[in-house]
């Protein structure tokens, strides 16, 4: 075992803090005197993510009947601490694109993210839940401890994939053998450290193990089953070379009907797609 | 998805994006063929454009060969080593992966005897 989660983000450097851009937008947001355009106007000081949150305010995610061309409007839109969540998924990606990984490459890495992300929206807009973005950020989330891992601890972690392939282990599991905690919980820490909200650190920490999450039940089973499924089909990698086993009673929790499930899925599909197009593809070309 | 002006619309022309007014409430749903009256209607509610469906998937139809289909239960088998056998969700995500899988392959080495290629020339 080498240190404790806290220990690895101490030496993450600028990493150990969150993008710069979140802190901006939690001051203004904070301000009661803040206005959509004050928002609008600190997400258009980085035009690179203005460009990919115009994108997917434009594509299926939301299917608005005009198009959106500016960022006051889409904050007006699609309202102001989802836009907050958007911002932050959005920036998290381009934080951590080049992160050395053997055994994954980041493009794949984050696609596999943002399956998972699309799914857990498109499962939280079907319970009607009021901030589905807030579940695509939790679900973009999910995995970024295994990027500290990644970062900190490359050799242990290439390790951990070997035993994983080798053994025919959960990868979480084979982390939990070598580091003593996993991914899930490193991810929690960095959250903490990050100041989010209470929610995405547990809905990290708990991912595999939904019914455990104390809180967040509801959230950690939504984003628990979208990484399932992302994994399956393997839409992008998350380095895990078994896809981890899909708990039966989380899923009954989301109360998704069997006959629902083929258009879930192709829906998740489609709008993987829209996401990797508008926000993946742009930063690679970048 | 290519957005299509609504002069270039022609019916049977399928949409990836249903239609809102602008209080949300659903005009015309996605996924279904237009009709020529939709189409009127369309430029009557201020709408100038639509997202259209990609053409090229009614145009490809897809037959994959046992063989390949077979090796694609094979390859995707490890993946699904650790799921609950018997579940809903776990049987169609199986299915798609096959699919997804010998779909691919069958179009990164083409099918032995092409349909006529004419087009090439």
């Amino acid at each position: 075992m080498k240190g404790s989660p806290q220990s690895l983000i101490d030496g993450l450097g600028s990493l150990a803090s969150p993008p710069a851009i979140h802190q901006e937008l939690m001051r203004v947001i904070a301000r009661p005197t803040s206005s959509a355009s004050d928002i609008a106007d600190v997400i258009g000081r980085d035009p690179a993510l203005s460009a990919s949150l115009l994108r997917l305010v434009n594509s299926s995610f939301f299917a608005f009947s005009r198009r959106i061309d500016d960022l006051g409007t889409a904050v007006m839109a699609v309202g102001v601490s989802q836009i907050r969540d958007l911002a932050l998924a959005t920036s998290v990606i381009s934080l951590f694109k080049d992160v050395p990984a053997d055994e994954v490459s980041m493009e794949d890495f984050w696609k596999h993210s943002l399956a998972t992300a699309v799914g857990s929206r498109v499962l939280a807009s079907m319970r009607q839940e009021f901030n589905v973005e807030s579940l695509f950020l939790a679900g973009l989330l999910h995995d970024l401890g295994r990027l500290v891992l990644f970062l900190r601890a490359g050799r242990m972690m290439n390790r951990s994939i070997r035993e994983a392939r080798d053994r025919g282990l959960p990868l979480h599991q084979a982390e939990a053998e070598i580091f003593g905690f996993h991914h899930g919980d490193m991810g929690q820490a960095l959250m903490e450290r990050w100041n989010l909200e209470e929610l995405f650190g547990e809905v990290a920490a708990y991912h595999h193990a939904p019914l455990q999450s104390e809180r967040f039940p509801l959230e950690t089973a939504t984003v628990h089953a979208a990484d399932v499924i992302a994994n399956l089909l393997r839409w992008g990698h998350s380095g895990a070379p078994v896809a981890p086993p899909l708990s039966p009673r989380a899923w009954k929790l989301l109360g998704v009907k069997d006959d629902q499930i083929p258009a879930l899925l192709s829906v998740i599909g489609r709008q993987w797609q829209d996401a990797v197009e508008g926000i993946i593809l742009p930063s690679k070309a970048a | 998805m290519p957005l299509r002006s609504v002069d270039a619309l022609e019916p049977g022309i399928v949409l990836a994006a249903p239609v809102h007014d602008d209080h949300g409430r659903l005009l015309i749903p996605e996924g279904r063929p237009l009709t020529a009256r939709q189409i009127q209607r369309l430029s009557g509610w201020g709408i100038h454009e639509v997202d259209v469906a990609e053409e090229e998937e009614e145009e490809e139809e897809l037959v994959l060969d046992p063989q390949l289909l077979a090796r694609a239960e094979e390859v995707v088998a490890t993946r699904f080593a650790l799921q609950p056998a018997d579940h809903r969700l776990v049987r169609e995500t199986r299915a798609l992966a096959v699919l997804q899988w010998a779909t691919k392959e069958s179009r990164l080495r083409p099918s032995p005897s092409p349909p006529s290629r004419g087009a090439d020339r």
